[in-house]
């Protein structure tokens, strides 16, 4: 229990933190959405589908962002030892998993219309989906291995050896693809946003933010209070042994 | 013993394990031919639709058969006591997994290697690719070996870590996998291989450094 | 009626009212798992805590 870096003093964080994250989080979806369904912007290349990527853009980029927290926490615990690191890693995979999954479900539908198939092996869906593929096998190593510490230690490592493979795989990926087809991007050649757009993407990735924040927060709070039980679990045991 | 008695003795010991009855090269080498025979009868025994698909089935079923040698790199002397005994050697945890991962390399990759191009035969692989077919693995495997030691190291203590190890390796293995395909395909068609073989070799460069620092830090975590 | 409200989207209405749906579901289905976890464990360290005499 000495390892536990005072939880109480990180509930009380998480708790003042939580309100505030919740409200941002609800103000910038609703403002989104409602920019999004009055905005009368249609694009020419795209038509109406451009409203997937208020869904498609913030997912993705969350889902890589979710990635790259999973590794510096992971840096910080085999540096450091810092027991909140682990337990952050823990709580962010799922998250960053569902966000990782809907960024590919939205390319799917967002790819039908402009290409006519659901899926083309594009550089960046397909580099999506080796990304699910690495938090798959994060979650999994986590639930196989008994030993926290050790688990704690090895999902540390397979955290930071995915993410210096991950730029190699990307870039390998997108080599690969422009051996099999031409280039071609869901955004198209100009990365560029129209004005009329930017307000409501930005204000969907701000939500998008905060609602990784909340749930990070939150499942990190669950994820102490299940080692709690598992502490007092094994002290009544004891206890119940010595009598 | 000096660090490099250890050394060359440790890989001396696996390969001549690995060569011996029971031990991954043999196991490794039917599964090889196993597998690559069943494409023909999965796809058809079309030659055109066979050469086609000829190099990456090569490849990937090398990749495959690799990982089945892997499981094995540090549980058979976990079992025996070895790695108890390993750990006594003048030699870093680093220096033991670079060490073994060499020896995996030399007994099990290599011996696919050689039977690579008699498969490609069989898949009726264009003439232009059997060079850059062996070329691509020799260049293209350590990485295999060196980043699959880390899969191996992390599920030592796990009981069937062999599928779990497959799900974190593989997704590891397709930069190695991409760049090799478009090695022998480059030559087949007949344009310059010289990029294809310079990113491959990189990330076999990158895998042989970086990867022991992984292997030791999962198996110091594994033995405690 | 409501659609009425809502802008035509033409031909592609159902990707994206799928994608929109999709993520209604992954969202707040994550958040509905993460928050009730997170009030069973809970309610399991009270529970277990001694009670105070």
């Amino acid at each position: 229990m000495h390892k536990f870096a005072n939880p109480a003093r990180f509930n009380r964080l998480a708790n003042a933190i939580l309100p505030w994250a919740t409200g941002v989080m609800v103000i910038a979806f609703t403002y989104g959405l409602y920019l999004i369904f009055t905005n009368s912007y249609v694009d020419s290349k795209q038509g109406e589908t451009i409203a997937i990527m208020y869904v498609h853009v913030p997912a993705a980029m969350l889902s890589m962002g979710a990635y790259a927290s999973i590794a510096i926490a992971s840096f910080v615990y085999l540096v450091w030892r810092h027991p909140l690191a682990t337990i952050a890693g823990r709580a962010m995979a799922p998250i960053g998993a569902g966000l990782t999954a809907l960024a590919l479900i939205t390319g799917m539908l967002w790819g039908e219309p402009m290409w006519g198939t659901y899926w083309v092996w594009d550089a960046r869906l397909t580099g999506m989906l080796v990304l699910l593929f690495l938090y798959i096998g994060y979650m999994a190593l986590w639930s196989a291995m008994d030993d926290a510490e050790k688990a704690a230690r090895a999902t540390a490592i397979v955290a930071l050896v995915g993410a210096v493979n991950l730029p190699i795989i990307k870039y390998s990926v997108e080599w690969w693809n422009t051996l099999h087809q031409p280039a071609s991007s869901l955004l198209g050649s100009n990365p560029n946003i129209h004005p009329d757009l930017q307000a409501p993407l930005w204000a969907m990735v701000i939500a998008f933010q905060a609602y990784f924040a909340v749930l990070t927060l939150v499942g990190m709070k669950m994820e102490l209070n299940r080692r709690k039980i598992i502490a007092l679990k094994s002290a009544r045991m004891h206890s119940a042994g010595g009598e | 013993m000096s660090k490099s008695t250890a050394f060359m003795g440790l890989m001396r010991r696996d390969i001549t394990l690995a060569f011996s009855q029971g031990g991954a090269t043999g196991m490794v080498l039917a599964f090889f031919l196993v597998a690559v025979t069943l494409f023909p009868f999965g796809v058809g025994a079309d030659l055109a639709v066979l050469a086609r698909i000829s190099v990456g089935v090569i490849w990937v079923t090398a990749l495959l058969s690799c990982l089945l040698s892997l499981d094995r790199l540090f549980q058979a002397d976990a079992e025996d006591g070895s790695l108890d005994d390993l750990a006594l050697t003048p030699l870093s945890w680093e220096m033991t997994v670079f060490a073994k991962s060499i020896a995996h390399w030399v007994a099990t990759i290599l011996p696919l290697i050689i039977l690579a191009p008699i498969l490609g035969g069989l898949l009726n692989m264009a003439g232009d690719g059997y060079f850059m077919l062996v070329l691509s693995l020799i260049i293209g495997t350590p990485a295999l070996s060196f980043i699959g030691a880390i899969g191996a190291a992390l599920t030592l203590a796990i009981r069937r870590g062999g599928v779990l190890l497959a799900l974190l390796i593989l997704p590891l293995y397709i930069p190695t996998l991409i760049f090799g395909v478009s090695a022998v395909e480059a030559a087949i068609a007949g344009e310059s291989v010289q990029a294809h073989l310079a990113l491959l070799g990189a990330v076999s460069l990158i895998s042989i450094l970086l990867g022991p620092l992984a292997s030791a830090a999962a198996l110091k975590m594994s033995l405690e | 009626m409501m659609m009425d409200f809502l802008p035509d989207m033409g031909e592609y209405a159902n990707y994206i009212w799928g994608s929109y749906a999709a993520a209604a579901i992954i969202l707040i289905g994550m958040a509905v798992i993460t928050v009730l976890s997170h009030k069973r464990k809970k309610a399991e360290v009270q529970r277990l805590k001694p009670k105070r005499g």
